[in-house]
């Protein structure tokens, strides 16, 4: 499962987050869609549940939903928002 | 254990200081302030800073402070220990050089300052910040610029002394409405992005000044607060230019920077506010454009910006980080926040802030 790395602070205002990493001292924005798979990457849920949920909230087809969060989670990855320990998307779908 | 280590240490440095002991309880806010010194200019210097908060109705908590002086540095009781780690190192804008080191088990906070002729020599300050206690070892302090000593060396130590009290230090000025000291307003920008100017410009206009750079910020049960911790404010002779009536500043005299030195006090007579509600906060900056220019912030881009300018380049424990970033995050619930360019030049910078408080008309 993918996880937030637990070292990166965050808040949610007006459905919308702002992440801080504290070690590089960097602070990332989140839309609503980014927001909601965030909060949903807490090491219980599959990235197909988070298409799902993604899909009840906002107009978009599951496969379009994973796709957008395979390019989301490839940011995170780079940024080191994302527990180190998960390679893939792929492993947990 | 910890605390009476550090007594122990405490003891031997003022057993090991020369002159008598010189004892007095101030406060700051709603925190109790013993302080010890074996100098009696330093008990000035600490009257003057703390004298102007009365006592409060309530204790939150207690601090000792002390202070001790010796020639030369190599007679402090207390040095930074070789398995130290250096955290940041920093030149102050009157270029002395002051390095923060941890202890190796993070309990024990160390600043130590380069002597600088002229502007101070050598000091050494060691905190507990969960012991409640703080030693500031001073080397010859007569040969210190004053300002020097409150701003840089005893200020810093009270800041991390009261910090477990809730209290975060912030740098930014903090005015209140003209109309109602309950709605308060943070300017905050780095040096030079014109927080003095328009913060003095706002209490010219009537505003209540709480700080012209550096205030403190805590949250009372859910309301962020903007508490003064230095009453002394800065002017460059540019800002003198813009606001006629500060022009009798011109007659105090400057530093190396051209900065005239008074205090809140002198700038509005009977101004004795020292804490406000953040109600606005405002990121100025300064522009060659003829008109000043407001922009609203989303609360996202508020926090982004408090976070940019508050925390994002400070060394910090986690759990610091995260405290600050937590008051951060409901200052932005909390206040609106704006974005202020100000033409150079123009007076029209706190008209605009002074419009968004709460009853302008």
């Amino acid at each position: 499962m993918l996880k937030r790395n637990g070292t990166v602070l965050w808040r949610e205002l007006d459905g919308e987050a702002v992440l801080l990493d504290p070690a590089e001292g960097c602070t990332y924005n989140l839309n609503r869609v980014g927001t909601l798979i965030w909060k949903l990457i807490d090491g219980d849920h599959a990235a197909s549940d988070i298409a799902s949920a993604i899909c009840q909230e906002f107009e978009v087809e599951h496969e379009q939903a994973l796709q957008d969060m395979e390019h989301l989670f490839d940011e995170m990855r780079q940024h080191k928002l994302l527990q180190s320990d998960v390679s893939s998307l792929n492993t947990i779908v | 254990m910890l605390n009476s280590t550090l007594l122990d240490t405490l003891n031997k440095a003022a057993s090991h200081s020369p002159g008598p002991l010189l004892c007095k309880t101030l406060f700051f806010h709603d925190v109790r302030i013993t302080c010890q010194t074996n100098h009696p200019t330093i008990l000035d210097i600490l009257d003057e800073m703390l004298g102007i908060y009365p006592e409060p109705l309530r204790v939150r908590g207690e601090v000792t402070y002390s202070i001790f002086c010796y020639n030369p540095a190599s007679q402090f009781p207390v040095q930074v220990p070789p398995d130290r780690r250096c955290t940041e190192a920093v030149r102050l804008l009157t270029r002395t050089k002051l390095k923060y080191y941890l202890s190796a088990d993070y309990t024990l906070q160390y600043h130590r300052y380069s002597a600088l002729p002229l502007v101070n020599e050598a000091a050494l300050t060691v905190i507990s910040p969960h012991g409640n206690i703080g030693l500031t070892q001073l080397e010859m302090p007569e040969r210190y610029q004053a300002k020097f000593l409150r701003r840089y060396v005893l200020l810093i130590a009270l800041g991390q002394l009261t910090r477990p009290f809730g209290f975060e230090p912030c740098h930014a000025a903090a005015i209140t409405a003209p109309w109602d000291n309950q709605q308060g307003a943070l300017i905050i920008g780095a040096s030079g992005s014109g927080k003095t100017t328009l913060s003095l410009g706002c209490a010219v206009a009537r505003s209540g000044l709480l700080g012209d750079d550096l205030v403190m910020l805590r949250n009372d049960a859910h309301l962020i607060n903007a508490y003064t911790i230095m009453r002394e404010v800065s002017v460059r002779s540019d800002s003198l230019d813009l606001w006629q009536a500060l022009s009798f500043l011109r007659a105090f005299p400057a530093d190396d920077r051209d900065k005239h030195y008074c205090t809140i006090e002198e700038i509005r007579t009977g101004a004795t506010r020292i804490t406000a509600p953040i109600r606005l906060l405002i990121f100025p900056s300064l522009s060659a454009d003829k008109e000043s220019r407001l922009t609203p912030l989303s609360k996202v881009s508020t926090l982004q910006m408090l976070v940019d300018e508050c925390l994002s380049k400070k060394y910090m424990y986690p759990q610091a980080q995260e405290r600050l970033f937590s008051l951060l995050g409901t200052l932005s619930e909390q206040a609106r926040g704006y974005q202020l360019v100000v033409a150079r030049g123009t007076t029209d910078g706190p008209r605009i802030v002074q419009t968004l408080f709460t009853g302008s008309s």
